[in-house]
């Protein structure tokens, strides 16, 4: 063979091994900046919904329902806000009981009871714990 | 079902990108740990694929995990001659100086049957024919046969040796290779012409040119232009073209 055809072989070669190793490493950004993004994500979702949830539980328990409802619309807002984001991370179907609950309690209005209201609140606060829980490394998780 | 569709499409363009940049050849060329890792690649992405309830990130992300791995131990296999024997296994010495390695064959659990099977799809049809046999990491089997079995070469006998070179496509489906043709230390006006010469027309005509180490023009025009296609040939056309 000719030898310049030799040297554009070695050349589409070496720039094949560079492009795999520039991927290599584009990969491994990609991966630890999923990682990052996800936690911190969930982690302020959750930090913002927890206490509302807590402070609805009180509300219910004190017969403040115009308060529950209040909180009912906020964190309803908080959901629907971040539900794309949200969704990258969270099996869909996690999500979407998650958005039934928080539904209901906007639907309940200020007619509920404390039993519905408890109903529902635990459901969203069972749900944004799993989506933190799960996003974080831990053993357990790991097993 | 739109989701779906859109879901596949981006899934195949991350499989596509992976496997190419994992180097990988054809399946009979793999490692058994290159083919498990390209299968559970494969499993991993129809996961999201089928089921829209699945974050896309849940298919991306063990997929690019298992990529960065396999790059990274491939990486230290080319670097580590331990790791690579770790990884890939070594090549096993099945016959050897005609004798078959019973103990060799129990420990890769290759059974006489294989044997026969591998040594026949090599055309070799008599065990006695065989002075080594190496079955290799890939699974494939490597022969050797007796000296007195082997065709004569060139060298044998006596006839001088010529160098040899694999044909140059210059034109393909009526498309030239402009860096083909360079290459061949030709001319694209000299090529054209030639194939006036020849009665292949002009290259866009062509189904294929080749040139061949001897310096000899094959072509063939394409169908729609030809009632009957024929291979048409120019002798001498570079004379000690080829290197």
């Amino acid at each position: 063979m000719n030898t310049s055809i030799d040297k554009r072989l070695i050349k589409h070669l070496k720039n094949r091994s560079l492009a795999a190793n520039i991927a290599l490493v584009a990969s491994i950004v990609f991966l630890a900046a999923i990682f990052a993004v996800s936690v911190m994500f969930t982690d302020s979702l959750h930090n913002r919904i927890e206490p509302l949830v807590y402070e609805a539980f009180d509300a219910a328990q004190a017969g403040d329902n115009a308060r529950v409802f209040s909180i009912a619309k906020e964190i309803d807002a908080i959901i629907e806000e971040n539900e794309t984001r949200l969704m990258l991370f969270a099996s869909h179907r996690d999500i979407h009981e998650l958005k039934r609950f928080s539904g209901e309690m906007v639907e309940l209005g200020t007619n509920g009871d404390v039993n519905e209201y408890t109903q529902a609140l635990s459901g969203i606060l069972a749900y944004i714990e799993l989506f933190a829980e799960y996003n974080r490394l831990s053993i357990g998780n790991i097993l | 079902m739109s989701t779906l569709f859109v879901r596949t499409l981006l899934v195949y363009f991350l499989m596509f990108v992976v496997l190419r940049l994992m180097g990988k050849r054809q399946i009979n060329e793999m490692q058994p740990f290159d083919l498990a890792v390209t299968l559970l690649i494969a499993n991993l992405a129809s996961l999201p694929m089928g089921d829209t309830a699945i974050p896309l990130l849940y298919g991306i992300i063990p997929i690019v995990a298992l990529f960065i791995v396999q790059r990274l131990v491939s990486f230290a296999s080319l670097k580590s001659e331990k790791l690579r024997k770790l990884v890939c296994g070594s090549p096993v010495v099945i016959v050897s100086h005609g004798v078959v390695c019973e103990s060799a064959m129990k420990s890769a659990n290759y059974s006489l049957s294989d044997l026969y099977e591998q040594l026949r799809l090599k055309d070799v049809f008599s065990l006695s024919d065989v002075e080594y046999a190496i079955l290799e990491t890939n699974g494939s089997l490597s022969v050797m046969l007796k000296s007195e079995k082997q065709q004569p070469s060139r060298e044998d006998l006596g006839l001088s040796a010529e160098s040899s070179a694999p044909s140059v496509i210059l034109v393909m489906d009526g498309k030239l290779h402009k860096h083909a043709v360079r290459a061949s230390g030709i001319e694209e006006k000299t090529l054209c012409e030639a194939l006036r010469r020849m009665g292949a027309g002009s290259a866009e005509k062509c189904f294929y040119a080749a040139l061949d180490a001897d310096g000899t023009l094959h072509a063939q025009q394409k169908e729609k232009f030809v009632e009957e296609a024929r291979v048409l040939t120019l002798s001498n056309f570079k004379k000690g073209k080829q290197k």
